[in-house]
């Protein structure tokens, strides 16, 4: 199929952290507005928006009912075609991608993705249970955590690659560093590596602060074909690559490495025409310390079982190959499962307009984001990878 | 003995086994039971008894976990004979530290897990290391 070259000509993102005195609508529309600004798009321009959601964290239902609707209803974006994504912790990636295909197929010219989650009204056992039951492997009465599935990941790359966990908290060191200078981030506060190690364990060997917090918070996006983005904003940023798969659950791979990642990153190399050595900079998922590690193996970073190496290079920090999570990362902000994809994007473009202030890397012109969501059995749901070009 | 999912269980209440399906066309095994075959979408399928042995992928030891479970407990992947990955808890491992290692043999158990209701018992399968002794109720 003939695809329109897109481009992302707006942002917005609300504070990542906690947002108990508003409701989820305010939130989401705090970051729509601040993206359709940005862009220099009239509201009503907009002719499609897709917004998502993971959850209602604080209702038995689960669900709000036609809550994208309600959002642009509060910023007078109406008689419009309007969509949910729902895919887990890449939920907003999957909203992005909807509206980047919607206007790459020719259907709309101008379109609008936003996520949004707000987590702090719920308390942690009853997130636990909005993420088990429906698995016929039982793996939450089994007592699998998002903190468990990486603490097996990291004993195996322990094992099998001699990943310590000095080199899993130095994942941290770095994107703390990183997020302590991004006004936007959750945790603001650079950590040491001894505070790291020593920290409360969650579930062997990960200490607390390997593990991301949650929160509450809302990104958006406003998107256009190349042609009719030259009327609007400044600062394009083109979708040189867009790619959505799912897992494919192996019983026989090692599990220091997605099938689905690899997959995805293949597929977003070829549509992009561009190779891992052509990036400047990356927004990986690191929900968890080892999950950095292991995305710059399945990314094509570097060699499989070298990850740990391409980290105490320096290879992913400022100055390196890649540099990966300037935003700070899910470490720093915290994840907010439906505004994580589209905050990705968001610190790629601010990074590619050269706009990244006391974190910017000189020069960035190639940007890969990555986000995983949902799990099962041996692997995750949804990988969503774009690369960003300037 | 209560089973926790009676689904996945077959043989007599006392000594269950672990129970998924072989597919007669393309013969792959798939647990627990599905509605067709997984990988070429058969609907012959046979119940594949899974074996009570295998080898631990890897292992974890969770702090904060789930509300149900005595923290801290020990959850691990378990490869059987049969090509079925089984995360599983691990138990009769005490010091976990030094029992459990990336690669060693394993051997199931059936052991409460949770509680109905009623106050009864629910029995799930576990994994510990081959040969070690009941020191976990």
């Amino acid at each position: 199929m003939n695809l329109r070259d897109v481009v992302v000509v707006g942002i917005g993102e609300t504070k990542f952290g906690k947002h108990t005195g508003r409701s989820i609508t305010d939130i989401g529309a705090e970051a729509c507005v601040k993206a359709i600004k940005d862009a220099g798009v009239g509201h009503r321009q907009v002719q499609v928006a897709t917004g998502g959601y993971a959850c209602q964290w604080n209702a038995p239902l689960g669900q709000y009912y036609a809550l994208p609707q309600i959002v642009l209803r509060e910023i007078g974006i109406t008689d419009i075609p309007i969509m949910r994504t729902e895919s887990g912790c890449a939920t907003g990636s999957v909203a992005f991608r909807d509206v980047w295909y919607r206007i790459a197929t020719g259907e709309y010219d101008v379109g609008l993705a936003f996520g949004v989650e707000q987590m702090n009204v719920a308390d942690s056992s009853s997130i636990l249970h909005q993420i088990s039951d429906h698995i016929p492997e039982r793996d939450g009465d089994l007592g699998l955590t998002a903190a468990g599935i990486y603490g097996l990941m990291a004993h195996r790359m322990m094992a099998q690659n001699g990943v310590t966990r000095e080199q899993l908290a130095r994942v941290v060191v770095k994107n703390r560093r990183f997020g302590s200078r991004n006004p936007l981030a959750q945790f603001p506060d650079p950590v040491t590596e001894d505070e790291v190690l020593n920290a409360r364990m969650i579930s062997d060997p990960l200490t607390l602060y390997m593990c991301c917090g949650r929160g509450d918070g809302a990104a958006a996006a406003v998107l256009m074909d190349a042609a009719t983005a030259r009327r609007y904003g400044t600062g394009h940023v083109r979708v040189a690559a867009n790619v959505l798969t799912s897992g494919s659950y192996p019983d026989d791979r090692d599990f220091t490495t997605f099938d689905a990642d690899v997959r995805a990153a293949d597929q977003a190399y070829e549509m992009a025409g561009l190779g891992p050595e052509d990036l400047d900079i990356a927004e990986i998922h690191d929900s968890f310390a080892p999950a950095e590690i292991k995305h710059y193996e399945d990314l094509g970073f570097c060699e499989r079982g070298e990850g740990g190496a391409f980290l105490d290079e320096g290879r992913s920090d400022m100055g390196g190959d890649i540099v990966v999570n300037t935003s700070g990362g899910l470490l720093s902000k915290g994840h907010i499962i439906g505004a994580t994809g589209i905050s990705q994007i968001g610190e790629l473009v601010k990074q590619l307009r050269g706009a990244a202030g006391g974190r910017q890397v000189e020069g960035a012109r190639v940007g890969l984001q990555h986000n995983s969501g949902g799990y099962v059995h041996t692997e995750f749901c949804s990988c969503a990878i774009n690369i960003l070009t300037v | 003995m209560k089973l926790h999912d009676p689904a996945m269980f077959t043989g007599n209440a006392e000594d269950p086994a672990l129970v998924g399906q072989k597919c007669r066309a393309c013969g792959k095994v798939a647990f627990p039971r599905k509605r067709v075959c997984p990988g070429c979408f058969g609907e012959s399928l046979d119940d594949h008894v899974l074996s009570t042995t295998g080898v631990l992928h890897t292992f974890t030891c969770t702090h904060v976990g789930a509300p149900h479970l005595p923290s801290p407990y020990l959850l691990g992947f378990v490869d059987v004979p049969e090509g079925v990955r089984l995360l599983s808890l691990l138990t009769d491992c005490d010091p976990w530290e030094e029992v459990l290692r990336v690669g060693m043999p394993m051997e199931m158990v059936m052991r409460p897990l949770m509680r109905d209701a009623s106050g009864e018992d629910l029995y799930t399968y576990k994994f510990r290391p081959a040969g070690q002794k009941r020191t976990n109720p």
